[in-house]
């Protein structure tokens, strides 16, 4: 696996759960109080991504912000992902010497706090609340590192050109949170774009889970997905072609996930 | 039909049964068979039996059946004929030391039957004989390369597999890839590739899953066959899908040339497994090269069974037959569809018609649809070409469209026209 790939899964499938994290997590909530602040992450010639901390929220963003505060610049994907992996990294700082307090002190604490709901104790708490915030978290990671696997594995190149451009809307039913997976032409070529609850005018297909307790199961890998579509308990529907080309995408990212 | 349509239709011993399979099984049911590529959750996911041109479903319920286990049922199932052979055949043992007598007379069937074939060898999956058809051209060529048609379904194997699970790049670089009908990418990648390529693999028409199926252009298969000769590639018919429902010859009057190369299997012995991959004379020493075993690929059950169905389609009108209730069927499906509003198109050759909603290309529309048919047990495949088979009758075609009628109306009620 490149670590190409790897990069473009953290900077669009994890780094996007700090706006979840920070909604749920009081010592994440604590970490960006009174913080406003825009963090570029860059890899050069690589993916792109951005944190822009304002009045306790934070938001995440694809691609270059036109005016960050804190540029960091990793020379090679490697260095990105050692940094993930909480090793000590010092990428390129092209701005933003003056906020680097954030970095020192606030960022640990939220990517500490990430890992404990990730790989943590945090990772087993149940109850209404619980389910819900580790349903979003699964939710998010696999739509953003299905679109980073989809746009950066060399040996699935050929699977993205070949998907049909369309989108896939994947849900929580009755009313739980649901984002898409989508092939969007681009500049003669093609992007995959993750969306978390945004609004969804049209979806070419649709995966549901038939309620919050089945995609905490299935997300936990409590219950294999193959099953929950047989017994019904999730449904597909729409554009099949562009499911089975996404569950390609989402088996690799949870196969590397799972090597981590 | 009566006790069809008064069925109260519950899937749930396949349901529990496949809750078990996926235990023990990886994806529980694996490959074209797997639930999520029919309707998860309505329709049944395991058979109990069948006849004729029908089946039953592990909870008991019937449906005509428009799928024929995805080709192989040409006769209809269980044929009385044909299982009176095949059971003289294992009754006299299923798997010798030696190849049985059985082989040498379907080989000299074959032979006489299809035109511009002069040996035949046999297998088990199509995927057997189009690999190893691929691999006789490169030996006959010294070449390396083959092209395909993108969305082309040639079999499992790692060279045309759809999906990249265990795939080697290596083993995808011999392929090229062209639209169906589309000469000139064809011959723009001959010309990028000058003296590279070994053949051409093709299927009589493009009859992907999902989408409408496609006849060939009047000039395709023509300038196909002149563009293998003037380069000297080898032309190899797929006709593992269509085959004999289309004729005694297979998909050669369609295509109306002579391939070098002809892959058979799915409907040539009425659901006994068997394959078989014909070829010209210039082509034997290149087939005598190519390895070619498997330690099932001789049994004469299937042999014998395969000698039956051929005969059985010759000697009946079985051909005709079934061409004449898949127009009945495609054109009743667009009649009924006109009268609630909707829009119909009913793609391929008769035998083998599928059809698709002209506004729908998400496939929201035929999977309502194929749900309320199934739910009614008219099986119909939402998004894989169907299939008619000889024991089908005018009375399973009337009460498919008759069915219909209240499929279309709660599609449209559903979905919208």
């Amino acid at each position: 696996m490149s670590e190409m790939v790897q990069a473009s899964i953290y900077l669009h499938g994890v780094l996007p759960l700090m706006e979840d994290l920070v909604e749920y997590d009081p010592p994440a909530a604590r970490a960006i109080a009174n913080q406003r602040l825009v963090i570029q992450f860059e890899v050069r010639d690589g993916p792109a991504a951005h944190l822009e901390i304002l009045e306790g929220r934070m938001r995440h963003g694809t691609g270059r912000h036109n005016h960050p505060h804190i540029r960091l610049t990793f020379r090679t994907p490697e260095q990105l992902n050692r940094l993930f992996a909480g090793e000590n990294v010092r990428p390129g700082i092209r701005k933003g010497f003056t906020r680097l307090a954030f970095l020192t002190k606030g960022f640990p604490v939220l990517s500490d706090r990430l890992g404990y709901y990730l790989e943590g104790e945090g990772k087993t708490q149940t109850g209404p609340e619980s389910d819900l915030f580790q349903v979003r978290l699964g939710l998010r990671a696999m739509l953003g590192g299905m679109a980073a696997v989809a746009n950066y594995d060399p040996s699935l190149a050929d699977m993205a050109a070949a998907s049909p451009t369309g989108t896939l809307l994947v849900r929580v039913l009755p009313d739980g949170p649901h984002g898409t997976w989508a092939k969007a032409r681009q500049n003669g070529g093609h992007r995959f774009v993750a969306t978390y609850m945004q609004p969804v005018a049209h979806a070419n297909a649709v995966m549901e889970f038939g309620s919050l307790a089945v995609a905490r199961r299935v997300i936990d890998g409590r219950l294999s997905a193959v099953v929950a579509i047989g017994t019904g308990e999730m449904r597909i529907q729409g554009l099949i072609p562009l499911i089975e080309k996404a569950n390609v995408f989402l088996g690799r990212f949870s196969r590397i996930m799972g090597r981590r | 039909m009566a006790d069809i349509t008064s069925q109260s239709r519950s899937y749930q011993k396949s349901i529990d049964l496949f809750v078990r399979a996926a235990q023990v099984i990886p994806e529980g049911i694996y490959g074209h068979k797997n639930p999520a590529f029919l309707l998860p959750g309505a329709c049944p996911y395991y058979a109990a039996r069948a006849e004729g041109g029908h089946y039953w479903d592990v909870d008991g319920n019937e449906y005509v059946d428009f799928l024929c286990s995805y080709g192989p049922i040409i006769l209809g199932h269980n044929h009385p004929e044909v299982e009176e052979a095949a059971a003289r055949q294992a009754a006299d043992g299923l798997c010798f030391n030696h190849p049985g007598a059985a082989m040498v007379q379907l080989a000299e069937r074959l032979v006489a039957l299809i035109p511009g074939m002069d040996w035949a060898v046999m297998a088990k999956n199509g995927s057997d004989v189009t690999t190893w058809a691929v691999r006789v051209a490169r030996e006959h060529t010294g070449r390396a390369l083959v092209v395909m048609v993108r969305g082309a379904y040639h079999g499992a194997h790692a060279w045309c597999s759809a999906y990249p699970g265990g795939v080697l790049p290596e083993e995808r670089a011999g392929v090229l890839q062209i639209g169906w009908n589309r000469l000139d990418e064809l011959e723009r990648l001959v010309q990028e590739h000058r003296g590279e390529v070994a053949g051409v693999i093709l299927t009589p028409y493009h009859h992907p899953t999902c989408s409408a199926q496609l006849m060939p252009a009047d000039s395709f298969w023509p300038g196909v066959r002149a563009l293998c000769d003037r380069e000297g590639m080898v032309l190899i018919l797929d006709d593992i899908r269509a085959g004999f429902r289309l004729g005694m010859q297979g998909s050669l009057p369609l295509i109306g040339v002579q391939p070098d190369l002809i892959c058979h299997a799915k409907a040539m012995a009425n659901g006994h497994p068997i394959a078989v991959a014909l070829g010209s004379e210039a082509l034997r020493a290149a087939a005598e090269a190519v390895f070619l075993s498997g330690t099932f690929w001789f049994t004469p059950v299937a042999m014998v069974a395969a000698l039956t169905t051929l005969r059985i389609l010759e000697q009946t009108d079985a051909v005709a037959h079934m061409a004449r209730l898949g127009t009945r069927l495609g054109e009743g499906m667009q009649e009924g569809a006109r009268a609630h509003g909707l829009r119909v198109t009913v793609s391929g050759p008769p035998a083998l018609p599928y059809m698709t909603f002209d506004d729908d290309p998400d496939l929201y529309h035929m999977q309502v649809f194929c749900r309320e048919m199934i739910a009614r047990g008219v099986f119909l495949h939402p998004h894989h070409n169907w299939f008619i088979c000889a024991a089908h009758t005018d009375a399973d075609v009337d009460y498919a469209l008759e069915t219909a009628e209240t499929a279309f109306e709660l599609t449209r009620r559903e979905l919208g026209g």
